[in-house]
């Protein structure tokens, strides 16, 4: 999966020092997700990108008053980009996107193979994914679709990692158990490959 | 840990780091065909994961980001407290400096018709950054910004006649936002009627160079800000009933709070 990796101690001095060199390697390792984690939660890519480029100009601003104090630096700085999101729903009055209109609602920029490939297996899976806890939900979303480890996602919700743990397994499966229910009996996961 | 649970996140682990799964596998033979049955549904998630960022956006915000790290070195600690205390006479200073500067300033002329990706167009948003700074009142810094975004939706409209879409709706984006942030009580109807209309207009040239796409983004925008406005004037509406009439003035009321806590 390559799950983002931790600054180490010597990079995050550097760049609290904002030495443009390590502020340039942070943002090299974490634009992408940064980028996904946004766009998948506002759904379009100009918002998107207006938002994402503000988290990096915080990280900026904030960067030389931080302290890991336990939290890893990826769960600081989603930290960042979460609030930025929900500020913007709030001045714009709107509702957290849901899943299914994040990722289907490409705007003009969607890749026109991305959407051919928007297959009905895709769309079972986003249904499920809809049925389960909201718990369950957040942790599927940052630990299988923005790709963060469970340290990170234990930070970055003020969890334990322990809880994170067993968050993913019943998550896992009671979205196993959903489509497997939802699909005819020759295709089931486990049973024969998929799509 | 349960023991599925342990076992799931050694498999979880060794596909993050590219290791071999079948080691891991072998230990749990006994939970193997439901170990692979959750891992291919952890890597068939990954399949919702959004596209990657553009190339342009990328250099784009990678550059501005070093731009604001080479403002905060440039000005040390102990030079920003000092920077706070003398800021009166500082803004009064630059406020003659940057007049004469302005008035005076070719460079800033011709930057004006610049669109973004133009080497000037930076100047001209610099400048625009210059006189917001030196507006301490915050009704005509308001205004200052109303101008400013008109400017950015005049720049959409000629992207959008250039077929350059993206941008074009990017620009639309931040003028909904700034009108739906800044538009003061007394004038929202007039706002939204005018912003409206600029809207319609970009989704219209968007539409006609073909880019539907583009053009349906910018209707969300305008349904957006409609709704924004719509919301605000509400708020006006009732704020001026508790008050007899005397609604706050400092067009405050859709003014985010503090975004990011770190």
């Amino acid at each position: 999966m390559g799950a983002l990796k931790t600054p180490d101690e010597a990079l995050l001095r550097r760049a609290r020092a904002l030495d443009p060199g390590a502020l340039a390697e942070i943002y090299e390792r974490y634009l992408d997700g940064i980028y996904r984690y946004v766009y998948a939660r506002v759904g379009h890519q100009a918002d998107a990108e207006d938002l994402t480029e503000q988290v990096f100009l915080k990280m900026v601003d904030a960067i030389p008053g931080y302290r890991s104090r336990g939290i890893p630096f990826a769960s600081w700085l989603y930290r960042i980009a979460h609030n930025l999101v929900v500020d913007r729903y709030r001045r714009a009055a709107r509702q957290t996107l849901e899943l299914h209109e994040a990722v289907e609602d490409r705007g003009p920029y969607a890749d026109p193979h991305g959407r051919v490939e928007f297959s009905e297996q895709r769309r079972r899976l986003i249904e499920a994914v809809q049925q389960l806890t909201p718990d369950q939900q957040q942790v599927i979303r940052l630990r299988f679709i923005d790709n963060l480890e469970v340290g990170q996602v234990a930070g970055l919700l003020r969890r334990r990692p322990g809880a994170i743990h067993a968050l993913q397994h019943r998550a896992l499966n009671s979205l196993l158990r959903l489509l497997r229910a939802q699909q005819p009996a020759e295709e089931r996961v486990g049973g024969g490959r998929r799509g | 840990m349960a023991e599925m649970e342990r076992a799931l996140d050694e498999c979880l682990s060794a596909l993050n780091d590219g290791r071999a799964l079948q080691d891991v596998l072998r230990r749990h033979a006994g939970r193997r065909v439901d170990l692979i049955s959750l891992l291919q549904l952890s890597l068939d998630l990954g399949q919702l994961r959004p596209p990657a960022p553009q190339i342009t956006f990328r250099l784009r915000a990678r550059n501005r980001m070093l731009a604001r790290a080479q403002r905060g070195r440039s000005l040390p600690r102990r030079s920003v407290n000092l920077a706070r205390r003398l800021r009166p006479v500082l803004v009064g200073a630059a406020g003659v400096a940057a007049a004469v500067a302005l008035s005076a300033g070719g460079l800033t002329t011709a930057a004006a018709g610049t669109l973004p990706g133009e080497p000037l167009y930076q100047v001209k948003t610099a400048v625009e950054g210059i006189e917001l700074r030196l507006t301490p009142d915050s009704q005509a810094r308001a205004q200052l910004r109303l101008e400013f975004a008109q400017r950015r939706l005049h720049e959409a409209q000629r992207l959008a006649q250039l077929g350059r879409g993206t941008e074009a709706v990017r620009l639309a984006d931040m003028y909904a936002t700034t009108v739906s942030a800044d538009a003061s009580d007394r004038d929202v109807e007039a706002g939204r009627k005018a912003a409206d209309e600029e809207l319609r207009r970009l989704a219209g040239t968007l539409s006609a160079s073909g880019d539907r796409q583009a053009a349906s983004t910018v209707d969300r925008a305008r349904s957006h800000l409609d709704q924004a406005m719509a919301n605000r004037q509400a708020h006006h509406g009732q704020a001026a009933g508790a008050t007899g009439g005397h609604a706050a003035q400092d067009g405050g009321g859709a003014q985010p709070e503090g975004a990011a806590e770190p």
